[in-house]
């Protein structure tokens, strides 16, 4: 968990669109989270812990991956 | 829309008694409070504290009133989860750093033989600093993570 790194994307807003529409407080109830949390998630304001990805991930019924990319740094990056 | 949580309300109250009561006591410094006993300047202190509880209290009671009708849903405390332990932790931290950093420098004064009442002034102004950097640390860290 921490603050939400810039190559850490998602595609939450998208699987909710393909749920019927779902609700953020309906994932976050399904998940057990805050629906503020997850707007931090979903808005990539926050990474969540491990766990958590893994229970949005279950409440779509997909992988993680599907949910969740993350892009190497480039080699500028520190 | 901005939507405020319970936890940020409560942090906004804690914000505002600050402000009342460290205002107070800066008028009533003005007007020749600040000097007296150790013990007079102590219980004026301990009512400043008591001051803050009860504004936390009733802040909150109003504050909950006031936010449910701006926002036309019942304002409730959601169980915290690891974002809001996240924020907690961070907020501490920071809190924890400015608390020490002024207890350590209101003693300068003190070896330096200013007035000893300062340290009294100091056991209440370290952490009301504390205070208000855990709630001021808590509001943006809500708004940027």
């Amino acid at each position: 968990m921490g603050k939400g790194q810039a190559n850490v994307s998602n595609s939450i807003r998208t699987l909710r669109f393909h749920a019927g529409e779902m609700t953020q407080a309906a994932l976050a109830k399904q998940v057990g989270v805050t629906r503020q949390t997850i707007v931090a998630i979903e808005q990539g304001r926050y990474s969540p812990s491990l766990e958590v990805a893994f229970r949005i991930a279950h409440a779509f019924g997909v992988p993680l991956d599907e949910v969740f990319q993350w892009t190497p740094p480039g080699p500028d990056a520190d | 829309m901005y939507e405020m949580t319970s936890k940020e309300m409560m942090a906004w109250v804690q914000l505002l008694g600050v402000v009342v009561v460290c205002g107070w006591l800066a008028w009533d410094a003005l007007n020749g409070g600040a000097v007296g006993t150790t013990a007079a300047i102590a219980q004026k202190l301990l009512w400043a504290v008591g001051a803050m509880v009860g504004f936390n209290i009733v802040g909150a009671i109003i504050g909950t009133i006031l936010v449910s009708i701006a926002q036309r849903e019942e304002l409730k405390d959601e169980p915290a989860d690891e974002r809001d332990h996240a924020v907690a932790a961070r907020s501490l931290r920071n809190s924890g750093i400015v608390t020490s950093i002024v207890a350590a420098l209101a003693l300068i004064p003190l070896a330096l033989g200013v007035d000893a009442n300062l340290a009294i002034y100091a056991l209440f102004v370290a952490p009301v600093i504390g205070g208000t950097i855990n709630a001021a640390s808590e509001l943006y860290y809500y708004r940027t993570m």
